[in-house]
């Protein structure tokens, strides 16, 4: 129990925990409005943004990379719209497709910086990282940025939270109780991509979608009104970083990412078959 | 450096082969979820077997492409929406395999990054004997696959253009369904599978999707659509891998980006030529 005296490991865990806070939040948004998947994009797609922001700079200051993996991400949403009104295809097809080949343009990235002298030595060593997430490599520079962008992410929400209530509710009602939809839309979307690119560090580019979707299915299974179904998700969040922190503190080359998600997952579990099976207030469609 | 070239262009018209149907039917989800959660299949059929070119590995990521999908009907409830049951459980099943490559097979040959871009290159150093001749292993492999999924098509043909273009017409005229569905769904996972140490997980999603996008705005016909989006998928390829030698890149990672740049294309010159 040595581990819990740690200044380390409190500091990851400040810098985690506050990820899962606004992660559980702005996660409930993007369930609620069936945009799931556009988490998973946006994830994979802001990978290539880290590594490009990198060799440009030539630096690992948190800050900086933040700044790629937003704006990859922008890019990669952008994209998707243009490619959606342009080819009849559907959003998944879509979605698919881009954030697989924005995945490939990080792996080129990456490749090319390893095979690069002017890139060599140990500036590079923590971009790997950048792929599962590893608590070891979170500095104190990390937590106060996670906790910045949280704290920006739950103050929008708190400012907008009666219009979302309506808004998730019924969009129509919504529109005509004269709710701007589309700012709305627009503040979600800064939340989601903001929240993804510092969640990089702990998370990893390739699980951060689920650690949004996972927190706010489990509220939606148990909870009955929505500060409920809030409160519930930042809970099974709050938990799974404390869990995903330990196991990667305790054994090295364990990912925080998937050690979070493995825990996250088993509790949403828990949760479906109690609605369904015990409380019997999730049936089949 | 010629069996290099053989092996991607015979795992990019396989894959295109098969994803033409997926991308028709608007299930390109599944391609995704797949090639994440096969790999929980790869990694414990790898665990049994210690060899990575076991047919265990394939029985294992059949297994598990079912597996998830049932997983996901499973989930699909009221409560719970059909994309938000995917993104949950293939994560969770790639998550799951990811820990137990982390803790148990720190210092062999299955690590994470060529599970995620595939090692292409070092194809020609596994070789086998095949009738007498030398010839690298996931030639062997990925020949099977064409020549499973081309066969596929040239006896279902009728039937799969039938279920594609209406489900139910299908159903009322006595196709199987069901049995085909199911069927899709093994070929897209042995066809992630047999072409997942050759590519990687990421661009095996890129080689079912984008051929079929990319020429779908162009063809009139099923049948174009195929052949059209095979000899798409080889010209890709080849392209991708003449860059990649060029520049001294990534060949999974080039294969990826070129054809996102061929289907934005492809785009811009059909709504170029409209106006």
């Amino acid at each position: 129990m040595a581990l819990f005296r740690e200044y380390a490991f409190w500091t990851v865990l400040l810098g985690a925990g506050s990820l899962a806070l606004a992660a559980g939040m702005i996660g409930s948004i993007s369930v609620l409005t069936r945009q799931s998947l556009i988490g998973d994009s946006l994830g994979h797609a802001s990978y290539p943004g880290v590594l490009l922001a990198f060799m440009l700079f030539q630096s690992r200051h948190p800050l900086v990379l933040m700044m790629g993996a937003v704006l990859a991400g922008y890019a990669s949403y952008g994209l998707v719209l243009w490619l959606r009104s342009r080819s009849q295809q559907p959003l998944t097809t879509v979605l698919a497709l881009v954030s697989a080949s924005f995945f490939g343009l990080g792996m080129v990235l990456k490749q090319y910086i390893q095979g690069n002298d002017r890139f060599s030595g140990a500036a590079q060593a923590g971009l790997q990282t950048y792929l599962f997430g590893q608590a070891a490599f979170i500095q104190i520079e990390d937590v106060w940025l996670i906790a910045g962008v949280s704290v920006v992410c739950l103050a929008l929400f708190g400012v907008y939270y009666q219009q979302f209530r309506l808004y998730l509710f019924d969009e129509t009602f919504a529109r005509l109780a004269g709710i701007k939809i589309g700012l709305l839309r627009q503040v979600t979307m800064f939340c989601l991509i903001c929240l993804i690119a510092v969640g990089l560090k702990v998370v990893g580019a390739v699980l951060m979608s689920s650690f949004l979707i996972g927190p706010a299915i489990f509220g939606l299974l148990l909870g009955k009104t929505y500060p409920q179904v809030l409160g519930l998700a930042v809970g099974s969040a709050l938990f799974s970083v404390f869990v995903g922190t330990w196991v990667s503190s305790v054994f090295s080359g364990v990912s925080t990412g998937p050690s979070m998600i493995v825990c996250l997952s088993l509790l949403v579990l828990l949760a479906f078959a109690l609605a369904t099976y015990v409380r019997k207030e999730n049936t089949r469609v | 450096m010629f069996e290099v070239w053989l092996v991607l262009v015979l795992v990019s018209m396989a894959c295109s082969l098969i994803g033409s149907v997926l991308v028709l039917q608007e299930r390109a989800m599944l391609a995704d979820a797949l090639s994440h959660s096969v790999l929980l299949g790869i990694v414990l059929g790898y665990f049994v077997s210690q060899d990575l070119h076991s047919p265990l590995l394939v029985l294992g990521a059949g297994l598990f492409g079912v597996l998830s999908v049932g997983a996901i009907e499973l989930l699909h409830s009221r409560k719970i929406t059909h994309d938000a049951a995917t993104g949950l459980v293939f994560s969770f099943f790639f998550a799951v395999a990811v820990l137990l490559i982390s803790i148990f097979a720190r210092n062999v040959h299955l690590d994470i990054d060529m599970v995620l871009m595939g090692e292409v290159l070092f194809v020609p150093f596994h070789r086998m004997v095949f009738l007498g001749q030398s010839v690298p292993v996931s030639l062997v492999k990925v020949s099977l696959i064409l020549l499973v999924n081309g066969l596929f098509f040239l006896i279902c043909y009728q039937p799969l253009k039938l279920h594609v273009f209406d489900r139910t017409q299908a159903q009322l005229t006595g196709v199987s369904v069901r049995g085909l569905q199911v069927l899709i769904l093994l070929l897209v996972s042995f066809t992630t599978v047999l072409s997942f140490d050759a590519i990687g997980s990421m661009t095996v999603v890129v080689f079912l999707l984008a051929p079929s996008m990319t020429i779908l705005p162009w063809v009139r016909s099923f049948a174009q659509l195929l052949l059209g989006g095979v000899l798409l998928s080889a010209c890709l390829a080849t392209v991708a891998y003449g860059v990649a030698m060029q520049l001294d890149l990534t060949l999974a990672g080039t294969c990826a980006v070129v054809s996102l740049l061929a289907f934005c294309s492809s785009l811009v010159v059909k709504s170029w030529r409209k106006t």
